[in-house]
């Protein structure tokens, strides 16, 4: 007994020095503060800094809906852009614009509450193909709510038909918003394509996942003048990736989202991962991080943000 | 008082055959380890070699022992041989513990979120304990149904505090439930040996009273051994063999269980051999599995503890079917 008694006083010694080693260490709080203290090529595209989505003069018609729940990706935008931002009473976390963002968000973790949904009594629930789950949007279209479907987009060319059926929902003539897309200038294809890996973080989730072809990143990375490494392996959107995979790939260049970034405790805790300290994009620091609600929105301020990667693009790599 | 039998009647293995079967694991991890360092979708540059797989393995050996020892020992401190750190609710307590840590503040694979798993892993075990303490012995079923409704409780708490924390840096419920050494790095490692080992010191130290614990309570107490004292110890040393670990990996279920029913099987039930038989089976296993997790499939990354529940289901069948009937039962 005195023997155990000898090894528990060494055990709980030990024990206690390593909780106090770790208050020093460890304690900080994940935010991504730690971005200042990287001089490296770091840009950071948030929401603000893109133009503010200015509605159109365009009427919605006298039968249009009064009560909107905006549930598909991203298309908050696109509402607001049409000049019904007033008329949205509910949103998922992804459509954050300015004008709508008093709206209560209906969604957890990408689920939709019916329940939540159907106490704003709305006229129109506006979903995609992503937005979920299915019985939810049964429950609300039982209750005799009008449910439209609108289509997903993952590309620019996506863009201008997404528009359209989001507009013929809400009753307004959406010409003059497709007609004020700014075109977005082609990339120079005398310039070198840096390679880019869209990495999608949560958490240190135990992996990493890689967007790939049609995870929405890569048509930007393209349009922006860069090359989506997952999207030339021809991998699917979001593989989980093994970190070795990751430094097979090599980036040049990592895309992150600002959420993402925050929850393996910033720009540090990122390039301190196995598999991306090891790329060119970790040993550089070349990390581009852009807002959450912009970058896969696809909608009126998707072209501004192309621009933005592609200014992005230079920088980090100069 | 129950006298459960640890192990099918059968002769004392020979000295010689433990050495052989120690030399034989110790060759294979070592042989292994070293391979594992040379295999991956990644050219095995130095870099590579130092930063990526030798925290992984290093990460994977010492888990793997810390689960093998830990199912040693409450195998042998409950004389039960169902006990396994997931089965009485220690890896879930651990689990909630870390992502209670982590949702105000702690970074991951730190002290802090390691020190918030040891913490969760004690009280899991000290409720478990108190539910199942009836006066003067400790009941299998109880245990196991104690362990059973412990972990139903933690994961549904740790499913709430994911679902609803705003720290971003909270871990999917998957995560928890199938483990994996993907992010593996050397401050993971650094956060998590200590306690695994301080666990094996304390184990080791232990394994001469844990034999004694094997006669019953009341032999054990008639020939002197503080059988309280030692119950108690050895369930503080299996929790931080494992804890620490679930903390920066996830729970990783099975090798707790079936790694020491299979060396005790090979070296008998004497608690010195078996301890360090199980941390030796529990490391090559785990470093076995991770190995298979991130090249079988390569470029996607399978979670570990997918693999194990693959490998180690169909074992634990075919155990329980084995010891059913030498045995005739459990209880």
């Amino acid at each position: 007994m005195r023997r155990s008694g000898l090894i528990a006083l060494v055990a709980t010694t030990m024990l206690v020095a390593a909780a106090c080693a770790s208050d020093q260490g460890a304690g900080s709080t994940p935010t991504i503060d730690s971005a200042n203290a990287v001089t490296e090529p770091v840009v950071f595209i948030t929401a603000d800094s893109l133009p503010e989505v200015e509605p159109i003069t365009a009427q919605p018609g006298p039968n249009a809906p009064m009560r909107i729940v905006s549930l598909a990706n991203g298309v908050g935008e696109t509402l607001a852009a049409l000049g019904v931002a007033d008329r949205v009473v509910g949103r998922d976390e992804t459509s954050d614009v300015a004008g709508i963002t008093d709206a209560p968000v209906v969604t957890k973790a990408h689920s939709v509450s019916a329940e939540r949904v159907l106490d704003l009594s709305p006229d129109l629930v506006l979903v995609d193909a992503a937005t979920a789950p299915v019985e939810a949007l049964a429950q609300i279209a039982g209750a005799g709510v009008e449910v439209v479907e609108v289509p997903e987009a993952w590309t620019l060319a996506d863009m201008g038909p997404r528009i359209s059926a989001v507009a013929a929902a809400v009753d307004v003539d959406p010409d003059e918003l497709i007609r004020s897309l700014p075109s977005t200038s082609d990339p120079d294809s005398a310039q070198p394509q840096p390679r880019v890996a869209f990495v999608y973080l949560r958490g240190t989730s135990g992996i990493y996942l890689l967007g790939g072809a049609g995870s929405g990143a890569d048509a930007l990375i393209t349009a922006a003048g860069g090359v989506d490494v997952g999207a030339e392996e021809d991998f699917d959107p979001f593989v989980p990736l093994t970190a070795e995979s990751l430094v097979t790939l090599n980036p040049d260049i990592l895309l992150v989202m600002t959420k993402g970034l925050a929850s393996v405790n910033g720009l540090d805790g990122l390039l301190a991962l196995p598999g991306v300290a090891q790329t060119n994009a970790g040993k550089n620091s070349r990390v581009i991080v852009v807002d959450d609600e912009v970058l896969l929105s696809f909608g009126p301020r998707t072209p501004a943000l192309v621009d933005q990667l592609r200014e992005a693009l230079s920088t980090v790599m100069n | 008082m129950t006298t459960t039998k640890l192990t099918p009647r059968r002769k004392l293995p020979q000295p010689r055959r433990l050495l052989v079967v120690l030399g034989a694991l110790t060759v294979c991890t070592a042989a292994l380890a070293t391979a594992a360092l040379f295999i991956g979708a990644a050219d095995s540059t130095t870099q590579i070699i130092t930063d990526i797989r030798a925290p992984r393995v290093i990460l994977a050996l010492s888990i793997g022992a810390g689960l093998g020892v830990s199912g040693a020992l409450l195998q042998g401190a409950f004389r039960n041989p169902l006990a396994d750190p997931g089965l009485v609710g220690v890896s879930a307590g651990a689990a909630l513990g870390t992502v209670l840590t982590v949702a105000v503040g702690a970074a991951y694979g730190s002290w802090l979120a390691a020190m918030g798993g040891v913490i969760g892993g004690i009280a899991a075990m000290a409720s478990v304990m108190w539910i199942a303490k009836t006066p003067g012995r400790t009941e299998v079923v109880t245990l196991i149904l104690a362990g059973v409704a412990i972990t139903a409780f933690a994961a549904a708490v740790l499913s709430i505090v994911v679902a609803t924390s705003d720290s971003a840096g909270t871990r999917s419920t998957t995560f928890w439930t199938t483990g994996s050494f993907a992010l593996a790095t050397w401050p993971g490692v650094v956060a998590t040996l200590p306690f695994i080992a301080v666990g094996l010191v304390i184990a080791g130290a232990l394994s001469g009273k844990l034999d004694a614990l094997s006669l019953g309570d009341r032999a054990a107490y008639a020939s002197g051994v503080p059988v309280r004292a030692v119950r108690w110890w050895a369930l503080i040393a299996a929790v931080l063999t494992v804890a620490a670990g679930v903390a920066v990996v996830g729970i990783i279920v099975f090798i707790g269980l079936l790694v020491p029913h299979a060396i005790r099987l090979v070296l008998g039930p004497r608690h010195g051999r078996l301890i360090a038989g199980s941390a030796l089976g529990g490391a090559l296993l785990i470093l076995l599995a991770d190995t298979a997790a991130r090249t079988l499939a390569a470029p996607v990354e399978l979670p570990v503890g997918v693999v194990t529940a693959i490998i180690g289901a169909p074992a634990f069948i075919l155990l329980l079917r084995r010891t059913r009937r030498e045995q005739g039962g459990w209880a």
